[in-house]
């Protein structure tokens, strides 16, 4: 890897000639790319692709670079493009897509390119530095856009978005199955109160009878924020079909109020719960709402396990990842006083 | 805690080695962290897990485990084998053990009271870590 950047020269080379290709410039060349560090799943890189027989002609863009063994993994670059290009056509505020490259010879894995959106990404733990969030009118006003938008998601077809609706049975014995098998292929030492939380689950079922468009990983920390209003919403690799009443209770997780009793840090949960109801005109069951809390910390907790299990194997020597390791313990408390 | 002692040593002098020092600029910190990382050098041939921690684990778990088996002795013969010897693998067959446990019962109608005793004891366990736990992340 090059000293000077975050990727190898070679590869800014082939990224940069790659743009150029599909923007018809004749000399392309990258300036001010930056790897963007908060997550250990899909990678992203930003930049300026500029045309240097044309001064004038520049492009900002983003590239989500498939990890070649995320926290996450499997991963289907396709699926992920095809659902994105889907929601381009919606009033979901998503950035422009430019192109999809699966072979790994540019990057070295497949990636897909997209504008980028200027704008900050507020997170729970570090308020002090995004001051879009400090303000509680910004505070308010971000986040009956957030439930807006979430109810909007909750009603976009989902068959456009090729995500394989369940197969008849509940969405929420698939996402039991799906996370039980995560944690059994991720744990090192076994967690009896994660098994007592999942068998908590399998007993108190909840069926709310719509299967919709899911985000999954919906909250703050995962949408951007320009000129007081959201502008992006990012990261829609755990995106699924799904119940939308797992969408709320992830938002309303403990592990993203940041030291608040606000979802996402943003407003009071009776308040948020009520602006989705008259958003999206479907009345949330309050006992659906506590199965997926527990299920949701359940599906925190999981890739927790993960990182740990890949710092063990010597795949990376990210220290953040060993940390999680005891770190999860936190959530299995939250975890403890709900089931 | 998920990692075992020896790679999280590894790990540790390996990130602050090539991660870390070569981005300091500051010559006092610089020969802080090398001496940081000398010492985990010397720490991780000198010190091992608190034995006595995990026998309180291995403890409370296959109490419960064998508390379940005076009622339901069938299940011997689908959990995890009880493991003898050193107190790290006698603390994972016990967590596995009774995790089994937990996996059989909850599929059986009828045992409240047995998935209660597990579930005490899970908590127990929990407990148990969280008094180890030293981080503010996720803190309330």
């Amino acid at each position: 890897m090059s000293a000077a950047g975050p990727l190898p020269e070679a590869e800014v080379e082939r990224l940069a000639a790659w743009l150029g290709d599909r923007l018809g410039f004749h000399r392309p060349h990258i300036v001010e790319l930056r790897r963007h560090s908060e997550g250990f799943s899909w990678q992203t890189y930003t930049g300026l692709v500029v045309d240097d027989t044309a001064r004038d002609r520049s492009w900002g863009f983003a590239v989500r670079r498939q990890p070649e063994d995320g926290l996450l993994a499997p991963y289907d670059i396709e699926a992920q493009f095809n659902l994105h290009t889907s929601l381009t056509q919606s009033p979901i505020p998503v950035p422009q897509l430019l192109d999809l490259e699966k072979s790994a010879e540019v990057l070295g894995m497949p990636f897909y390119a997209m504008e980028r959106v200027e704008g900050e990404v507020p997170v729970q733990w570090n308020a002090h530095d995004h001051s879009a969030l400090l303000d509680p009118s910004d505070r308010s006003r971000i986040g009956h856009k957030f439930i807006e938008i979430m109810a909007m998601i909750h009603t976009h077809p989902v068959e456009q978005t090729g995500l394989a609706p369940a197969d008849g049975s509940p969405p929420a014995i698939a996402a039991i199955d799906h996370w039980e098998q995560f944690i059994d292929e991720s744990i090192r030492v076994d967690i009896p109160l994660l098994r007592v939380a999942i068998a908590w689950c399998r007993n108190h079922l909840v069926d709310s009878e719509r299967v919709t468009l899911c985000h999954g990983d919906y909250r703050i920390g995962n949408f951007m924020v320009a000129d007081r209003d959201i502008v992006a919403i990012l990261d829609w690799e755990l995106a699924h079909a799904g119940d939308p009443v797992e969408d709320l209770a992830w938002a309303a997780l403990p592990l993203f109020r940041g030291r608040s009793p606000l979802m996402s840090h943003l407003l009071p949960i009776d308040e948020a719960l009520q602006l989705y109801q008259s958003f999206s005109g479907q009345k949330v069951n309050s006992e659906a709402l506590h199965f997926w809390t527990v299920l949701g910390l359940i599906k925190a907790a999981a890739p927790h396990l993960r990182a740990a299990s890949a710092f063990e194997g010597g795949k990376t020597n990210d220290l953040r990842l060993a940390a999680m390791g005891h770190q999860v313990s936190h959530i299995l408390r939250v975890l403890n006083s709900l089931i | 805690m998920q990692n075992s002692l020896d790679r999280l040593f590894e790990g540790l002098s390996i990130s602050l080695r090539d991660s870390v020092l070569p981005a300091l600029s500051d010559d006092f910190a610089q020969a802080q962290l090398s001496a940081a990382i000398e010492i985990l050098g010397n720490l991780a041939t000198r010190v091992s897990w608190r034995e006595d921690q995990f026998e309180q684990v291995a403890r409370i778990a296959e109490q419960t485990v064998q508390q379940v088996l005076i009622s339901h002795p069938e299940f011997e013969s689908l959990l995890p084998t009880a493991v003898e010897g050193a107190a790290i693998d006698r603390r994972d067959s016990a967590l596995a053990r009774l995790s089994s446990t937990v996996r059989i019962l909850s599929a059986l109608p009828g045992e409240h009271e047995a998935v209660e005793a597990c579930r005490t004891a899970a908590s127990e366990l929990l407990a148990v870590e969280i008094d180890l736990l030293r981080t503010g992340m996720y803190r309330p």
